[in-house]
């Protein structure tokens, strides 16, 4: 199984990486248990920073896309696949959408909402 | 006198082995690619102009027939004197004479990484690609194999000390050897490290070719291992039953297998044929 990073693309590349983890998955080109390459493999054979791929790892293992066992390594996660359908993205969206509509049905202005939200988020990364 | 015959007719052998006979195979393998992958169809093979190649080839040819005259009349020198009751000079000539006849081979191997690094440099490519597998050690080497070499390294420290009552100190043989031994190890760990998780150095290898790159190398950098345990203990046996005269001929032995391992088995595994060259071509480049 190839994976493919077009560094010209306005998709950045850590997204690009995680997108064609999860088609493979999905198009049984990897099965779940299957290992797959260290971190520090990937990067040296795209040719990325570690950290880039990291990050696509981290946020694979956080979908329950991969897992990481320690020392032996990454592997597909067993329900990887029914993981890949799950798109936190937009559940993110629908649920923001839904509180949104719920305080303009109570006359909450839009400034005020992105300042309660800019403090809200402010408030929970100090 | 029978002692520096064996040594003659050795070092004799370590000397066209390695300033003759490998020379030429190379100095052929380098003509084929010229010849039959020219710059015209292969451009992405040559970030220097053909002149340059023509060269480097030359200088490889004249290094090698420098080495093989001053190897022959070395020869002449030892037959002339009776070589044997020289010995740590003895000993020491095969070992010197041996890493000088390797230069032109280390000179090679880094004016390929320079090449690559021009090639990385050329390449024009907004594409990436990577298999999405795992290389692992015993993907590419039994675990046999590596097992025989880790014993080996354990049995030639422990019989060096045996045989010299665990006489252990800064200055006796056996702590050299120990030292040397555990080095050779820890230089083949490190090259095998490296091409199993380093980077890329060829930007347009194919997988399949990198793949028989990295097994290759891994494979002989085991047998390298292996062979360097059996002259150490071989070494360390000759103080004990009295076989010190044979030492200089062990030590070209070692040189000779060394190049059998790295060079010979590089030309017959890593042949130019099964090599992907169509990644060379002008038209498959960019994506």
């Amino acid at each position: 199984m190839e994976i493919i990073i077009d560094i010209d693309n306005s998709v950045p590349l850590f997204a690009q990486l995680m997108t064609q983890i999860k088609e493979a998955v999905l198009r049984d080109r990897i099965s779940p248990g299957a290992a797959l390459p260290s971190i520090r493999q990937l990067a040296n054979d795209l040719e990325l920073n570690n950290k880039t791929v990291a990050k696509a790892y981290r946020l694979l293992e956080r979908d329950s896309v991969i897992q990481t066992k320690g020392y032996r390594g990454t592997f597909v996660h067993p329900d990887a696949k029914v993981n890949c359908t799950v798109d936190l993205n937009e559940w993110v969206t629908t649920k923001l959408g839904e509180t949104i509509a719920a305080f303009r049905e109570s006359s909450v202005t839009d400034s005020e909402i992105r300042i309660a939200f800019g403090n809200v988020m402010n408030s929970r990364n100090n | 006198m029978s002692d520096n015959i064996l040594f003659l007719i050795v070092f004799l052998s370590q000397i066209f082995l390695l300033s003759l006979y490998f020379p030429m195979k190379i100095l052929g393998r380098m003509r084929y690619v010229r010849k039959t992958y020219p710059p015209s169809q292969y451009p992405k093979l040559y970030t220097k102009p053909i002149e340059y190649y023509e060269k480097e080839q030359r200088n490889y040819q004249i290094i090698n027939q420098i080495i093989f005259v001053a190897g022959l009349m070395l020869m002449f020198a030892v037959w002339v004197w009776d070589f044997s009751s020289y010995g740590k000079l003895a000993r020491l000539l095969p070992i010197v004479f041996g890493m000088i006849q390797f230069l032109p081979v280390i000179r090679l191997e880094l004016s390929e990484s320079s090449q690559f690094k021009l090639m990385r440099k050329a390449s024009l490519r907004t594409t990436r690609k990577a298999e999405l597998r795992p290389r692992r050690l015993f993907d590419f080497i039994s675990p046999a194999m590596f097992g025989v070499a880790i014993f080996m390294y354990i049995a030639a420290i422990f019989l060096d000390l045996y045989w010299h009552q665990f006489n252990f100190h800064w200055g006796h043989d056996t702590f050299e050897r120990a030292m040397f031994l555990t080095a050779g190890y820890f230089l083949f760990s490190t090259i095998i490290v490296l091409n199993l998780h380093g980077k890329k150095r060829n930007p347009h290898e194919t997988y399949e070719d990198r793949t028989r790159q990295i097994e290759f190398i891994l494979k002989s950098q085991i047998y390298a291992g292996i062979a360097m345990s059996v002259i150490f203990t071989t070494v360390a046996a000759g103080d004990v039953f009295d076989m010190a005269p044979l030492e200089p001929s062990l030590m070209s032995l070692y040189f000779q297998s060394i190049a059998w391992i790295s060079i010979g088995s590089k030309l017959r595994t890593l042949r130019i044929e099964n090599i992907n060259f169509d990644v060379y071509k002008e038209d498959v480049s960019v994506t």
